[in-house]
């Protein structure tokens, strides 16, 4: 009985889950007090083909991604993570520029997932620490958080964690996506010691 | 070092358990062939173990585990390739309590993980089963030794005896007890 209760906990985070920071298209539909954080995480070496196994009816796109645990105040990444600390996450395509919204506001990034085995018997997640500061503040568009990148070995133990600064191609894409003229300020992800 | 605490379930489905040393099709006598082994006393866990697997880490492949062999606590195999490897799950039944599977971590593993370069003898450790909430860990433990389990595996595994393996766990006991 309780393997089939962890594989409905898998399909749970999915289904009902709170919602994560949204895709952005378009700057007007911020609202007021809301800014696109634009960034990138990878994972190197990338993910290669069989170590990541989803299955079966899994709702939501967890492929190749890594859900980054976000949160008004800083505090540990909970080891077991409950449905709620899952709020404003990030759902960050590896390897991809991603454009979402937030509030414009300080946040913090307080880990990362990456669902490796999800649909089976098991469910089995690897875990990348965080600590980072998102410094947005009030009144402003868009923010340029970094390239938060993860080196790792077969294991998936974290070797060694870099914020790298690639804002000349995240400007790129920021203004084919959204056009010229806006302005993204380059505020990299800090450590919080 | 990443918490080795695991996933405990009671398996709904038998079959999933049952896995005796799978070889992948590979003979015993294969030159590229390591022998990985470990023991986990299991005198406080709701079975006892009658199943293993090894998860092939690396290269990545499409059918990643390993069944072995298990012989009181002790689990074995002598097929695997080449690799990055670790303990997987361990399996076991009771009349009273069913089919239990013991999932460790994914990620990490330390001591119970192994990096084959060439071929050889690997020893993932002794542990003792520790019940931690609905999860569980292992501890290590000094006994049996690694010799005491190579002793073991010769003296009751008549496949073994037979194999390029029983010169090479000889020798391998040989230099434990100098």
């Amino acid at each position: 009985m309780t393997g089939r209760l962890v594989a409905i906990a898998a399909l749970a985070l999915a289904a009902c889950a709170p919602a994560p920071r949204a895709p952005l298209n378009a700057l007007s539909e911020l609202g007021s007090d809301e800014v696109v954080l634009v960034g990138k995480v990878e994972l190197v070496p990338a993910l290669a083909k069989h170590e990541q196994k989803i299955r079966g009816n899994v709702v939501g796109n967890f492929e190749n991604r890594m859900v980054l645990v976000m949160d008004e105040k800083l505090r540990p990444l909970p080891e077991d993570l409950r449905l709620a600390d899952y709020a404003g996450r990030i759902e960050a395509l590896m390897g991809s520029t991603f454009f979402v919204r937030s509030k414009a506001q300080p946040a913090y990034v307080l880990g990362g997932v990456v669902f490796l085995d999800m649909g089976g018997n098991s469910q089995q997640k690897a875990y990348f620490p965080g600590g980072f500061q998102v410094a947005a503040k009030p009144g402003e568009r868009a923010v340029y958080i970094g390239t938060l990148r993860y080196h790792r070995d077969e294991f998936f133990e974290v070797q060694r964690v870099t914020v790298v600064d690639e804002y000349k191609q995240a400007s790129a894409e920021f203004e084919a996506k959204f056009g010229k003229g806006q302005t993204l300020r380059r505020a990299l992800l800090t450590r919080v010691k | 070092m990443i918490n080795r605490a695991g996933i405990l379930a009671l398996l709904v489905a038998l079959g999933v358990a049952g896995c005796g040393g799978g070889g992948h099709g590979r003979d015993i006598n294969d030159p590229s062939n390591s022998l990985v082994f470990g023991y986990v006393d299991m005198a406080d866990a709701p079975t006892k173990v009658s199943g293993a697997q090894i998860m092939q880490v690396a290269p990545p492949t499409e059918k990643p585990y390993w069944g072995t062999d298990v012989k009181d606590g002790l689990f074995y195999t002598y097929y695997l390739p080449p690799g990055s490897y670790r303990l997987a799950t361990l399996h076991g039944s009771s009349f009273l309590r069913g089919e239990y599977q013991y999932s460790f971590p994914r990620q990490g593993g330390g001591a119970t993980t192994a990096r084959i370069d060439k071929p050889g003898i690997y020893f993932l450790g002794a542990y003792k089963y520790k019940a931690v909430k609905s999860k569980f860990d292992i501890e290590p433990v000094s006994k049996p030794s690694e010799a005491e389990l190579l002793q073991k595996l010769l003296d009751t595994d008549p496949e073994v005896k037979n194999s390029v393996w029983a010169d090479k766990i000889r020798q391998r006991i040989a230099r434990l007890k100098k």
